[in-house]
């Protein structure tokens, strides 16, 4: 999947922007700044890009010319070959901005009932995709609940629905986790992941960096209106320099021969042992399901965990669907046994295979036999995890299929 | 559809939580309720449903085209500065289509507002004059002069221009030697057309002076004998040429045209005789305008009793009618009798006009409703034209300019008028045509407030509303409103947002 969307250019670009600029004028037309400085860039059919940069870097008016809301000084951009002005390319795409501008008076359903009617959606498909389009944001609880009363994260989370409402080929998230809890965050993210498996294109800008690195294929970093570095994350971001194992915790003479080897080979301050962490944001989610399973009240977002029905159609979900989005979209189909695990956890398991061999080599004959059984042990904590990721997506994707039926 | 509907209900939903759109539903509700039970008016029954109709009504349609102009520039303007625009624009809906859907909201809840304000106002007015225990004969009146639609009928001009022509050449013809050179000098080259106005000017004035003693008669065309109804006649006259304020009274007479069909005419062509019969001398009140019906005085004056004036027998009506109205002409003249001795003059712009009753009541109100609505479209055309491209407080500022020289333009376009052309330097040339062009863009709000003419009983007839909806609707509002959409249409929006 991700060869096919980063190498593959079989796919025709869903942007492309060549030499783009936009220069920003006062009064007087005199150039005031330039927000976005001859930049080049495409974002293919299927990829989820991100576009980082610090405060003031240009992210959000290269948005904003994307979406046809500011017109570029100069260079071409085009958005499904058209120009962003076009009425008719926005009938494809999704918009989460920056901050979400709701009309304070309607409720949240009528606010998605307002945006699905400017795409001549029938009033029963209206009323289907904002009923589901709530209960996955989380909100159907609030649904007759004024929207000028939510919290911050509350109305992204309505912004976020109204951006799905259309079920956008391209999702532009402008700071989409901004304003969320690491709950809410994580189930952006999960919904992004899920809109990559159905072949769409989303655009995410961000400065909070983990977001990005969680389900970006490819980034591009602008700074001073122009792009610093782009390309696949996975390219961009491993070391290769540098190795890292990771073991179950060691009895302290396994613990003293390793040491002893790599201070045979290394210098002192080469290496370093210490005791890897959970992030924050694992932890924090782990705590929270576990409360969630206790069932504990809260009056803030409950989300079901439910994609909306219109939305996971074609995906695992529907298989026959699914194949035949995969041949449209020219991809190769996924094998069946299970929900692929994501790159991530992928990686890791190569990882520990690699890392089984390294052990082995470096622990020499004598102890070879310890090393092999603790690698093996290492190999089934492995798999554990990994099938572990399996029964979280499986989980998921249950559930969505419950929500399915 | 749905996109534009969609946005027109919003829009109306918007406007009605606007404080500023509250506030002036309010007075519009004290404008409906409050000045119809407080007025005490001038006794008399005629002024005081006069009073309601043109306060009330008038108030209601000043308030709401104020309350539109607001709105439409908060609705339109205040979307793009605060940014909520930027969630629609990236939907598939054109931007003309956004806009029409603002303005057509904002319209629609004015609208509803202006008849729902009318039909309490038209209510109000009928239980007023069914309950008040008005006497008989100002019952009467009532009827005739205020709850009626009457067509005015000015009388037949003579041909003023040739007039001039003639009055030129008579003046040359009988000019001693030395004053004709003058008058030649005068006239020479381009100068002959100026010349030729003021002679004009001076006729038109002079036509409507009556020297003390002295008889002045006006013809009227295009009565119709077959349906004979009551007529009246509309007047206004000023004694002497002092220009204070202040009324007085001074006396005359009217004169009436009575003819007689002779045997000597056909049915295709009626031969007549003619004589004029004075009315008694009355005292008259300067600088006011009063009417009286025609037929209702000759019975008045030849003592029929109540009953019948109340309810002339058709019959009558018909009879009265024969003998005044000659080949669809009816004449009136004026004898001065002024005790001291002045002029009277009745201005060409007071008529006098004759009034012949045209429709009902019910009839002449949703016309000046409707003309209503139209002044409230011509507002909400100019201010969404304004908030399509300026921010919110630049067109406010800009839709209230433009209303206060709107309502001013009347006089500054008059006083345009009567500068002589022909004594302006170059640079004055220009600045009056600049202005004239400037102008041109202005619609002069005040014809649209027509209550005047209802609370008088005065026809508003379909040719004067077809020139309000063509000079000031589509020939100035509608092509402002599409420069605004145009430019509504390429602007980049993001950049007139508010941070």
């Amino acid at each position: 999947m991700e060869e096919a969307a980063v190498g593959g250019d079989v796919r025709p670009p869903v942007v492309s922007a060549v030499g783009l600029t936009k220069v920003f004028r006062d009064f007087w037309n005199r150039p005031k700044a330039k927000a976005v400085n001859d930049i080049d860039f495409e974002v293919r059919e299927g990829e989820v890009l991100g576009l980082l940069g610090p405060n003031g870097s240009g992210k959000s008016t290269t948005v904003k010319m994307l979406l046809g809301l500011l017109y570029p000084t100069g260079g071409r951009l085009t958005v499904f070959g058209k120009s962003p002005r076009d009425v008719s390319i926005k009938r494809s795409i999704g918009y989460l901005p920056e901050e979400t501008y709701l009309y304070k008076y309607l409720t949240a359903f009528e606010t998605l009932d307002f945006f699905a009617s400017l795409f001549n959606l029938p009033s029963a498909d209206r009323k289907k995709r904002c009923e589901q389009l709530l209960d996955m944001v989380g909100l159907a609880h609030a649904r007759n609940r004024p929207v000028g009363e939510f919290s911050k994260g509350m109305a992204r989370r309505i912004g976020l629905a109204q951006a799905m409402i259309n079920d956008p080929a391209l999702l532009i998230l402008d700071e989409p986790t901004s304003g969320l809890d690491p709950l809410g965050c994580r189930e952006v993210k999960d919904l992004i992941q899920m809109l990559k498996k159905r072949g769409k294109t989303v655009i995410v800008t961000s400065h909070l960096l983990s977001d990005v690195e969680d389900v970006c294929d490819r980034v591009i970093i602008l700074y001073g209106g122009k792009i610093r570095a782009q390309g696949a994350l996975t390219d961009l971001l491993s070391i290769e320099r540098k190795d890292r194992i990771t073991t179950p915790a060691l009895p302290p003479d396994v613990m003293k021969k390793v040491l002893t080897v790599l201070r045979e080979n290394l210098k002192d301050d080469e290496f370093h042992v210490d005791h890897p962490r959970m992030t924050l944001e694992e932890f924090f989610l782990d705590v929270v399901n576990k409360a969630k399973v206790e069932q504990v009240e809260t009056f803030g977002a409950r989300s079901s965990g439910h994609i909306a029905e219109y939305l996971s159609e074609g995906s695992e979900g529907n298989k026959a669907d699914g194949a035949l989005l995969d041949r449209l979209a020219g991809r190769v189909p996924e094998p069946e046994t299970a929900p692929e695990p994501d790159e991530r956890e992928k990686a890791e398991a190569k990882e520990k295979a690699a890392e089984q061999q390294r052990l082995r080599s470096l622990s020499k004959d004598r102890e070879a036999e310890a090393a092999a059984q603790k690698a093996e042990a290492e190999l089934r904590e492995a798999r554990a995890k990994l099938s572990d990721a399996n029964d979280k997506l499986k989980d998921l994707l249950g559930a969505r299929k419950k929500g399915g039926e | 559809m749905l996109p534009f509907l969609a946005i027109v209900r919003l829009t109306c939903r918007s406007a009605i939580r606007s404080n500023v759109f509250r506030t002036l539903l309010f007075l519009l509700a004290l404008s409906v309720i409050l000045i119809p039970n407080t007025i005490k008016g001038d006794g008399t029954a005629s002024g005081f449903i006069q009073l309601i109709l043109e306060y009330s009504l008038g108030f209601s349609g000043a308030i709401l085209a104020i309350s539109v102009a607001w709105v439409c520039c908060s609705e339109i303007a205040s979307d793009v500065e605060s940014g909520q625009i930027h969630l629609i624009l990236v939907k598939p809906v054109p931007r003309p289509v956004v806009l029409l859907g603002k303005f057509t909201g904002v319209l629609v809840i004015h609208t509803a507002l202006l008849v729902l304000a009318s039909a309490v106002v038209y209510g109000f007015v009928m239980y007023q004059f069914m309950r008040q225990d008005f006497p008989a004969e100002e019952r009467q009146r009532v009827e005739n002069e205020v709850l009626t639609g009457r067509r005015l009928i000015p009388p037949d001009k003579p041909d003023f221009a040739a007039l001039a022509e003639k009055e030129l050449k008579h003046r040359l013809e009988t000019a001693r030697m030395d004053e004709r050179a003058a008058i030649e000098q005068k006239i020479a080259g381009n100068n002959r057309r100026a010349v030729l106005d003021a002679i004009e000017r001076e006729l038109r004035f002079r036509n409507g002076e009556v020297e003390p003693g002295g008889v002045i008669f006006w013809t009227y065309s295009g009565i119709s004998e077959k349906t004979p109804d009551p007529l009246f006649l509309r007047y206004k006259l000023y004694a002497g040429t002092d220009g204070s304020k202040n009324q007085e009274t001074t006396y005359g007479a009217w004169l009436l045209r009575f003819v007689t069909r002779t045997d000597r005419g056909t049915d295709d062509k009626p031969d007549f005789t003619e004589n004029i019969v004075s009315l008694p001398p009355e005292e008259i009140m300067t600088k006011t305008r009063d009417e009286f019906g025609i037929q209702d005085t000759i019975l008045r004056m030849g003592g029929a009793p109540d009953e019948i004036r109340r309810n002339v027998p058709p019959q009558l009506m018909k009879d009265l009618t024969d003998r005044l109205v000659k080949n669809g002409t009816f004449m009136i003249g004026f004898r001065n009798y002024d005790r001291s001795g002045k002029k009277i003059i009745l201005q060409e712009a007071d008529g006098p006009y004759l009034m012949v009753r045209e429709t009902g009541f019910l009839n002449n109100y949703i016309r000046a409703v409707f003309v209503l609505f139209l002044g409230i479209l011509a507002v909400a055309l100019v201010s969404s034209a304004l908030a399509a491209y300026f921010t919110l407080p630049t067109s406010i500022f800009l839709a209230a300019s433009y209303g206060l020289l709107c309502i001013f333009s009347v006089y500054l376009l008059g006083t345009i008028a009567e500068m002589d052309a022909s004594s302006l330097s170059a640079g004055d040339k220009v600045a009056r045509m600049l202005s004239e062009g400037v102008f041109f863009l202005l619609i002069p709000v005040r014809d649209f407030f027509l209550t005047s003419e209802l609370a008088t009983g005065q026809l508003i007839d379909f040719a004067r509303i077809g020139r309000l909806i063509f000079y000031d609707i589509l020939l100035r509002g509608v092509p402002l409103f599409l420069a605004g959409m145009l430019l509504y249409s390429i602007r980049e929006v993001s950049l007139a947002m508010k941070r």
